[in-house]
């Protein structure tokens, strides 16, 4: 009998025992005292500042997009059509797949024959022409095409048995015209005139002479487009915020 | 995507949205995503103490090769230590750095291409083919295939 009653009291007390750990335990995070904010008035300040500007890029975001939405709800699925094939002539243009006609220049390269017994016909290698688009690049061109070739994306220049090809087809020999659109001629022009690229150009024997014309047409880009196996990624557009 | 809800739509709409997209995808409006590989080229970690280090480093025309061979192996889109390229970009060695557009970036570069991994990693490894060469100005180059690559769009 005597042992019976100690076991029960036993119970009550690892019963107490548990239920004051449990209390203990949820006062003790309930006290728990918030992580001290120890940036001063400015660097909140600033904090805040940023803050706001992420607010405000995405409210012009949702902005954004509510229009486009607003357009397309609201337009009649004829005027669907149409809207898109607008923006896929603008994207066909941006793209490169257009005839495109603007002000720029017409540059050619042209061997130069210094000992014309001795001296073998002057060809330039994809090397020296990646480097020259390069070069036109760097100094602001905004549409290049060789020979009949369109640069687009993802135009290649690359040897091929000794013939340079660009888009898989061979540009032929010297002299090959390269057409160019760009927005600042004098500044283009300067940039070319005191490039590196000229003396790797007399290196292999070719010159380049630059011609300004107020109406260049390039032709556009006859590949084909395949895009099957990129997919559209879902990363945001990073923006600056 | 509004669009391709509009997609699901009738059949010349639905032909119009894909044109756009892949348009989109060529043009750098959408980020884009796919299996392709990555190069890394490293400057060489010894430099005989006799020789000039600049035999030993990436340059320019290495990046410039480096590209146009995997854009004739039909590389769908490249980027340089993720920075996507695009047809008016330009890429230039100055000093230690190569800059991609004036962004400037240090060793080791990282070219990521989107496409066919097996063509674009046999058209890398050619004899006397872009590796070689690499290898032969002394870059140390790892090729990794990569099953999903990731590339974001256009900052407009």
């Amino acid at each position: 009998m005597k042992n019976v009653f100690t076991k029960h009291k036993l119970m009550i007390g690892l019963v107490c025992l548990l239920i004051g750990f449990m209390v203990a335990t949820l006062f003790n995070t309930n006290k728990q005292p918030d992580s001290r904010d120890t940036r001063d008035t400015w660097e909140i300040r600033t904090a805040l500042q940023e803050e706001q500007k992420v607010q405000q890029n995405l409210y012009q975001e949702i902005a954004e997009a509510e229009k486009t939405l607003i357009e397309y709800q609201e337009q009649t699925e004829h005027q669907q059509i149409i809207s898109l094939k607008e923006s896929i002539q603008e994207l066909r243009e941006k793209a490169g797949l257009t005839e495109i006609v603007g002000k720029g220049m017409i540059i050619t390269i042209e061997p130069i024959f210094l000992n014309e017994e001795l001296q073998e016909y002057p060809s330039i290698n994809a090397e020296l022409l990646q480097l020259f688009i390069n070069e036109l690049n760097a100094s602001g061109a905004n549409e290049i095409a060789i020979g009949n070739q369109r640069i687009i994306n993802i135009s290649p220049i690359r040897d091929v048995n000794g013939k340079v090809y660009v888009n898989n087809s061979s540009i032929g020999n010297l002299p090959t015209d390269i057409h160019i659109i760009t927005k600042d001629i004098e500044k283009f022009r300067d940039y070319i005139e005191v490039s590196e690229i000229n003396d790797y150009f007399a290196l292999e024997n070719v010159t380049i002479s630059i011609r300004e014309q107020e109406k260049v047409v390039l032709p556009k880009y006859d590949g084909a487009i395949n895009l099957q196996e990129v997919h559209v990624g879902d990363i945001p557009e990073v923006g600056e915020s | 995507m509004i669009e391709q809800e509009l997609a699901d739509g009738p059949n010349e709409l639905k032909d119009l949205v894909d044109t756009k997209i892949t348009l989109q995808k060529l043009t750098g409006e959408l980020p884009i995503s796919g299996e392709g590989i990555t190069l890394t080229l490293k400057d060489a970690s010894y430099i005989p103490s006799k020789d000039h280090a600049n035999q030993y480093i990436v340059h320019d025309r290495h990046i410039h090769q480096t590209v146009n061979e995997l854009f004739s192996a039909g590389a769908k889109a490249i980027a340089i230590n993720g920075q996507r390229i695009y047809r008016n970009s330009y890429i230039s060695c100055i000093g230690p750095v190569v800059s991609v557009d004036g962004t400037a970036y240090p060793a080791p570069f990282v070219v990521s291409a989107i496409g066919d991994q097996d063509i674009l990693d046999v058209s890398l490894n050619l004899k006397n083919g872009v590796i070689d060469m690499l290898v032969q100005d002394n870059i140390e180059v790892t090729i990794e295939k990569k099953s999903k690559i990731e590339m974001h769009a256009k900052d407009m």
